[in-house]
């Protein structure tokens, strides 16, 4: 089975193989994950000589791959008399690998791509850095106890975005590609990889259907109604936002750790030890927090739209649910969820979604 | 590929005091930076921080933007403290600006609140170029104090052009102030506007526009022909950073002049 220009729809590839293959291909920073003893897997910078400590076949990362293509915090200009030029510390030649990436997180970066790319400025710092990024994802065999992809339009494996997904199997992986930049990495090391077996396609849908049935049972309790993008416009939750907010503690936890939150807030410095130089800095910012809308202005004035968390929650739930779809066509939530998982107040994310609907 | 973020350098040509808490600032950018009347910039004060402002001058002097600032918070307040030759940094224009295309033909009512006359300085600018293209041009304005007014000296130009008139009110009287008392609505009172056809553009703190919309709805005003200029904290001023939203709608990159028709039925409106 292949395609017109004799690519195969899925490549095996032993365990060893794909080891040197990473370690021949990589020229620029190379991101993947690591598991160690009691903990979840994370993402972490892989030196040439610990490639064998990447491992991809545990619990999805605590972390998404945002902070690759979107730092926590960046210089996005120096200025007076600002240089053209954006600078990413990413060359063309050398672009970074980040292995590992999960279905739920690719779908993410393809939403992050159409709001920080399209319209009438491009982010020219996420353009840069996604144009020298080698996305090597693989499919979860194992979903966590917060997940549930299933729940908003995804699935356990992806479904196109990666340059090569990888489908781990008993001995080795199964290798389909994804991009004109996955097709030259295979087709220049074609000695590395046999074309994919019967038998090994079988193992593969038995393991997505496996992974697809767990996590099935695991989320059928908060099933909502009807769709999820229906939930909101359905329900008539006006005075429901402080209960629904229940337990949360403001911190911003759930904005950082999601893969779609992409607001930020620019602030200006001096540049250190440079009087007359002044750097802006881009750094990720939270709805949640009080300051993010307030502006300026004296006692007695109403300074930000939303004062109450109340306020906040209910701009945070809508604009996920709602607007996303309004704007971008899908629910800006991909099920990873690590906001259940980070928050400090134990709210599940599917929790609220449930009591909204209900 | 050009970086939305990166301020192009400017220099402040001219402080005009406009009230105790209001100056207008002469900025002078690198180049000219051609806006539409509403359109707003990013001005930087060097190694301060930056803040959203639409010049109040006219688009015809792309080379020369006024902007015309109350002293209130971390920017402005150095802001405030600066003399003709500070060096600046601007970067935009943002926006979509007034919708000038459907105010020609009918009668328009710009109402102003405080500051907030600074941004619908520049529409005027533009509905001056031919007052003949609008039905009626009505200008309303509040201040908090008489010594809060801004503009003082345009008043009676504005009032003797054809087809215009203007009308002022202040919440408090002080200062031998001899003219109107009350807050802007009080203009609003008798209304002899065309509110069948008419549209309204207006800007002034949130409180003020939410009793505006009120009014203006009460007298008849279809909720599609009011426009209000939101200018909220904005950050990235290219609909990325999240802060400025109503609903789905960046004000920065949708507004910041904003249909009420559109964000009416979304929460925290004002």
């Amino acid at each position: 089975m292949s395609d017109p220009d004799g690519v195969a729809i899925a490549y095996f590839i032993p365990e060893a193989e794909l080891r040197s293959l990473l370690s021949e291909i990589n020229r620029g920073p190379l991101y993947g994950t690591v598991e160690e003893e009691g903990r979840r897997s994370h993402f972490e910078k892989i030196a040439q000589d610990k490639i064998g400590d990447i491992s991809v076949r545990g619990l999805p990362p605590v972390e998404s791959a945002k902070a690759f293509l979107f730092p926590a915090k960046e210089r996005v200009a120096v200025y007076p008399d600002t240089s053209a030029e954006p600078e990413t510390g990413l060359s063309e030649d050398a672009p970074q690998i980040i292995l590992g990436v999960r279905a739920c997180d690719l779908l993410a970066i393809e939403m992050l791509d159409r709001i920080l790319r399209e319209g009438d400025f491009e982010d020219p710092f996420y353009a840069l850095r996604r144009d020298r990024t080698i996305l090597v994802s693989t499919d979860c065999i194992e979903p966590a106890a917060t997940c549930f992809c299933n729940l908003v339009g995804g699935k356990p494996y992806p479904d196109g975005a990666y340059d090569l997904n990888l489908t781990p199997l008993a001995e080795g992986y199964l290798v389909a590609i994804g991009s004109q930049v996955g097709k030259e990495i295979v087709l220049e090391r074609a000695h590395s990889f046999k074309e994919a077996t019967a038998e090994q396609l079988r193992e593969r849908d038995r393991i997505r259907s496996r992974t697809l049935d767990a996590l099935e049972r695991q989320n059928a309790e908060f099933k909502p109604s009807r769709p999820i993008e229906e939930v909101l416009t359905a329900a008539n939750v006006e005075e429901k936002w402080l209960k629904l907010a229940a337990g949360c503690v403001e911190c911003g936890g759930c904005s950082y750790v999601c893969p779609t939150c992409h607001c930020f807030v620019l602030y200006d410095q001096i540049v250190s030890g440079k009087v007359g130089r002044n750097e802006r800095i881009k750094a990720w910012d939270s709805c949640f927090m009080g300051s993010f809308a307030r502006m300026a202005g004296v006692g007695g004035v109403k300074t930000t739209p939303r004062p109450e968390l109340a306020n906040r929650f209910e701009n945070r739930i809508r604009h996920k649910f709602e607007w996303f779809v309004d704007n971008i066509g899908r629910v800006g939530c991909v099920g990873c969820g690590r906001c259940s998982e980070t928050c400090m107040g134990k709210r599940d994310i599917r929790e609220v979604i449930k009591e909204i609907g209900d | 590929m050009p970086n939305p973020y990166a301020p192009r350098n400017a220099v402040l040509e001219e402080v005009i005091v406009e009230t105790p808490t209001i100056r207008t600032f002469v900025v002078r950018p690198e180049e000219p930076m051609p806006f539409r009347a509403g359109q707003f910039v990013q001005l930087t004060v060097p190694g301060v921080g930056e803040a959203p402002f639409t010049p109040s001058s006219s688009p015809d002097e792309p080379e020369r933007l006024e902007v015309t600032v109350l002293k209130t918070g971390r920017v402005t307040d150095i802001l405030h403290e600066l003399e003709a030759g500070a060096p600046l940094g601007i970067r935009g224009p943002y926006g979509k600006g007034y919708p000038i295309d459907k105010l020609e033909g009918n009668e328009v009512l710009v109402i102003g609140g405080g500051v907030g006359l600074a941004p619908l300085r520049s529409l005027l600018y533009v509905l001056f170029r031919d007052t003949s293209r609008y039905k009626r041009i009505a200008i309303r304005y509040g201040a908090r104090a008489p010594e809060e007014l801004l503009y003082r000296r345009l008043y009676d130009e504005w009032n003797q052009k054809e087809g215009v008139d203007f009308d002022v009110t202040v919440d408090v009287a002080a200062n031998g102030w001899t003219g109107k008392v009350g807050v802007v609505t009080t203009l609003l009172a008798e209304p002899d506007f065309d509110v069948e056809n008419g549209y309204v553009v207006s800007c002034g703190p949130g409180i003020m526009l939410r009793f505006v919309t009120f009014r203006c709805l009460e007298i008849g005003y279809k909720p599609a022909h009011i426009y209000l200029s939101m200018n909220r904290r904005m950050s990235c001023g290219v609909g990325r950073c999240g802060r400025c939203n109503i609903g789905p709608f960046y004000l920065c990159k949708d507004g910041p002049d904003m249909c009420y028709e559109k964000i009416k039925d979304y929460p925290n409106v004002f």
